[in-house]
């Protein structure tokens, strides 16, 4: 059981903390929530069917981001986050990189800001889906959804994500 | 005010409307989703074509590694938490055994079986009832509760009601006490 336990963490512990990265904005949130869902897989992993890991963890993980989503907001609304905390997130996904890496690094960082900002599920959608490429039926399993729901809702959240991502490039231009 | 059932009507016949006109928006989507998955035959089509080349650069997002901090804290976790449900089970079933075993020692108490009077009878076994009853109860209940997560290797926890049974001093007890009960009785 404790190297089918270790197996799963290091199998899925990236891409969680990747789907929680992507929905907060703070990183030492999104650690703790990770953290917490592989402790409780540990401690439902008798009653867990070998191979529904990962969904599990996946619904585990992103129900505990929307959680604390919501805390958020009820706190201070999601518009007033700290600019610093966004700074924090940054620094996560590019690392402390040279100057050369600059475009990569705004690049970047308007992507993951306009997948913050697209309305469930399509942003978990977005990340399970196209980010991580998990397979229709795993993504449809943590979701609730149809495999059919999956495809349809994953293809308008796409086009969601490049209309903001257009609209954010043309405010900077004029 | 109430609707008429022409409004009623009218309202549902909308609602198929909007429904039909739903799903017909959700087929299309759904097989445009399956030519951007295909990945051929876009080149008529350039918003799918769009949409393919920025699936395609989501891919290229890499998924961090799990800091080792969090990695160990999580291992750390799962090494700890079985162990005390083991030994858990253990304390109770030597709680158990020591319990019985004072009650049930013949060098106890020096008395001889002919001093017991009826109502001692009684409650000795009563209290001995009660014990037996609950110690059963106790390794039942730790055998549901931790026998499934018990991975070590030695510990036969589906024979504890058993060994209960089998205690040695319950056998010295009753040796020592069955001749004079019809006595007594």
């Amino acid at each position: 059981m404790r190297q089918r336990f270790e197996q799963l963490v290091d199998a899925n512990g990236g891409r969680l903390l990747q789907l929680a990265r992507l929905m907060l904005r703070s990183a030492s949130d999104a650690e703790d929530i990770v953290q917490d869902s592989l402790i409780k897989l540990w401690n439902h992993l008798p009653e867990l069917e070998p191979g529904s890991e990962p969904a599990w963890l996946t619904t585990c993980t992103r129900n505990a981001c929307l959680d604390r989503l919501r805390a958020q907001q009820r706190q201070s609304g999601l518009l007033r986050q700290a600019w610093t905390v966004d700074r924090e997130l940054d620094r996560h996904i590019v690392g402390d990189g040279p100057a050369a890496h600059a475009t990569l690094f705004e690049e970047r960082r308007r992507l993951h800001a306009a997948i913050r900002d697209l309305p469930e599920p399509g942003r978990s959608l977005i990340i399970l889906r196209d980010i991580q490429d998990q397979d229709v039926a795993t993504v449809a399993e943590a979701l609730d959804l149809t495999p059919n729901q999956v495809k349809v809702y994953t293809f308008r959240a796409r086009r969601a994500l490049r209309k903001q991502l257009e609209d954010r490039r043309h405010e900077q231009v004029a | 005010m109430n609707k008429s059932p022409e409004s009623r009507s009218n309202e549902t016949s909308d609602t198929a409307e909007r429904t039909s006109q739903e799903d017909a928006e959700f087929d299309r989507d759904l097989a445009r989703e399956e030519r951007v998955l295909g990945g051929a035959g876009l080149a008529d089509d350039a918003a799918l074509g769009a949409d393919r080349d920025l699936r395609r650069t989501l891919a290229q997002l890499e998924a961090p590694q799990l800091p080792p901090h969090i990695r160990e804290t999580v291992l750390d976790t799962g090494r700890g938490s079985r162990l005390p449900m083991a030994w858990a089970a253990i304390a109770a079933a030597v709680v158990l055994s020591v319990i019985t075993l004072s009650v049930a020692d013949p060098f106890e108490s020096p008395g001889r079986p002919g001093d017991l009077s009826a109502q001692d009878w009684a409650q000795l076994s009563l209290a001995i009832e009660t014990l037996n009853a609950q110690g059963q109860q106790i390794a039942q209940v730790t055998q549901r509760e931790v026998g499934a997560h018990l991975s070590l290797p030695d510990i036969e926890l589906p024979q504890m009601p058993l060994r209960i049974d089998a205690l040695p001093g319950s056998n010295s007890f009753w040796r020592w006490f069955q001749p004079s009960a019809p006595q007594t009785r």
